[in-house]
């Protein structure tokens, strides 16, 4: 019996098309024994394969679990790698009703998209800084001498510059295969969440409006909710919420009674909206990155109701309030740290010692500037901890 | 991997009682999200109203813990399904709950005496 090995790049970055090609290979009259998704490669056997739908699936935890509503679908596990797993189904297309979910894939797609974008921002801050060096040198009207030493090293200049490249045009690959796989595996998930956007650009009508700011609500977004339902309750209805989420549109409406959320995510989790949204959760605005996500949320209710909330045990509250907390100290605290080491150990003693108006311009800048920067950063960590400990003391007065 | 079971059982046993309703709610049928929020909605006469986010949380917890899973079904919505090791949990937490209730029930007794 013939093996067959064949070798697929980057078939995990259009997983539908590779399952559609595993039915095929099927199809042909060969069966699947073996894959190594690391080295892209799949394994065939000359043998009439029993299955003819495939599907793969991603699971960090690497169980590979079998719903019993998918093994009496005829599903089964053909081969699990680690994280990866092949499973197949004995029936045609068309006739398997239940399909494995792809969350796990998706998160990880995400993940190396992240990767991506952030070597591309070493690679212009990088640049960048070169630039600033090597321009002013550039434009200097003095005559410019470059002396090239002869050495057999050069080699590796060249091959590492080949390398960058190389590895450069595989991220850019990835980048523009990965936004497309991520609108194919939304499209084949969405049927039943139906999306529905609130309203995405500022409403012109005749009746009565305002438009208002609130900045900085992510460090005390309590506070925003707060806001937003007394706006409903004193007949301000919220309209639309510019990109950025910093401007917010009302319009002139009768006593509404609304409970709002504000929600951070560290990563964007779609399958999460798609829960809130099924539960009667309006999303009235969403934060454009697919990190660091907010969202704010709402949902209208009676006075016989109880005020609906997203998340309803204290538990979840506090969770959720240390996540803003947390990441906004992970975030601001070095900046803290390194400006007030150098303002305390380096600028200050300058100070002291020559007198303010004896330092020259930059450095005078510089003795003004980073006390304010210091407080401006730490104002952001405390309100962040001065939310978490209001949510902390409102769960525990329950 | 998997994590052994009777440390899964250490971790849930005493659950919360919204871990307990989404487990329970899943013992007999598998059901999809907003499912599990009516169900335990109907069978707590309209007392316990899960917030969708608290409900999240907890399903993706006990995924992980493999307590239940995930498939989609015709109309593609997710539904989860209770698994082996959720019904072991669920049936450690009844005893408890049982316990609970008859040490109660006995103490009750001797106050009425």
């Amino acid at each position: 019996m013939s093996k067959k090995h064949i070798w697929k790049p980057f078939w995990s970055f259009h997983i539908q098309r590779t399952e559609q090609w595993l039915g095929e290979m099927a199809e042909k009259g060969f069966t699947l024994t073996h894959f190594q998704p690391k080295l892209s490669r799949f394994t065939f056997k000359d043998e009439s394969s029993l299955q003819e739908t495939f599907a793969v699936s991603f699971d960090r935890t690497r169980q590979h679990p079998l719903p019993k509503a998918l093994e009496e679908d005829s599903w089964q596990v053909l081969t699990a790698q680690r994280k990866w797993a092949v499973y197949g189904n004995s029936k045609p297309k068309e006739d398997v009703k239940t399909s494995i979910v792809r969350d796990g894939l998706e998160a990880r797609n995400g993940k190396i998209e992240t990767c991506w974008w952030i070597y591309f921002l070493f690679l212009i801050f990088t640049m960048t800084v070169q630039a600033g060096i090597l321009l002013p040198l550039y434009l200097s009207s003095g005559p410019i001498e470059v002396t090239r030493v002869e050495s057999p090293m050069w080699i590796f200049t060249y091959i590492v510059f080949a390398v960058q490249i190389a590895v450069t045009l595989i991220g850019i690959y990835s980048l523009l295969t990965l936004k497309k796989e991520a609108k194919r595996l939304s499209e084949e998930s969405s049927p039943s969440y139906t999306v529905q956007e609130a309203p995405d650009t500022p409403q012109a009508g005749s009746s009565e409006r305002q438009t208002k700011y609130k900045f900085g609500w992510i460090y005390a977004p309590d506070k925003l909710v707060k806001w937003l339902e007394e706006k409903e309750q004193s007949g301000w209805h919220l309209i639309h919420v510019y990109t950025g989420g910093f401007k917010f549109q009302f319009e002139r409406s009768d006593k509404q009674l609304y409970a709002y959320s504000a929600i951070f995510e560290g990563r964007a989790d779609k399958s999460a909206h798609a829960f809130h949204r099924e539960a009667g959760w309006e999303r009235v605005y969403v934060s454009g990155m697919n990190w660091q996500q907010w969202s704010i949320w709402r949902k209208g209710y009676t006075e016989e109701e109880e005020k609906p909330a997203i998340y309803d045990d204290p538990e979840s509250k506090k969770r959720a309030a240390m996540k803003v907390s947390r990441l906004y100290t992970l975030m601001f605290a070095p900046i803290v740290i390194i400006f007030s080491l150098n303002f305390f150990s380096f600028m200050l003693p300058a100070v002291l010692e020559q007198g303010y108006f004896s330092l020259s311009g930059i450095e005078r800048f510089n003795t003004t500037v980073y006390p304010i920067a210091i407080s401006m950063f730490l104002i952001l960590i405390l309100r962040a901890w001065a939310y978490y400990f209001r949510v902390r003391r409102s769960v525990k007065s329950v | 991997m998997t994590a052994p079971a009777d440390k899964v059982i250490k971790k849930y046993v005493p659950m919360s009682e919204t871990a307990f309703y989404i487990l329970l709610s899943l013992f007999k049928q598998p059901q999809h999200g907003y499912g599990i929020v009516k169900y335990v909605e109907s069978i707590t006469s309209g007392r316990l109203k899960l917030g969708s986010g608290t409900i999240y949380g907890t399903i993706t917890k006990m995924l992980k813990d493999h307590l239940i899973v995930v498939y989609a079904n015709e109309e593609r919505k997710k539904t989860y399904e209770i698994t082996e090791l959720g019904k072991t949990v669920l049936q450690k937490e009844k005893t408890r709950l049982e316990e609970l209730y008859t040490n109660a029930m006995a103490h009750w007794g001797d106050i009425n005496e």
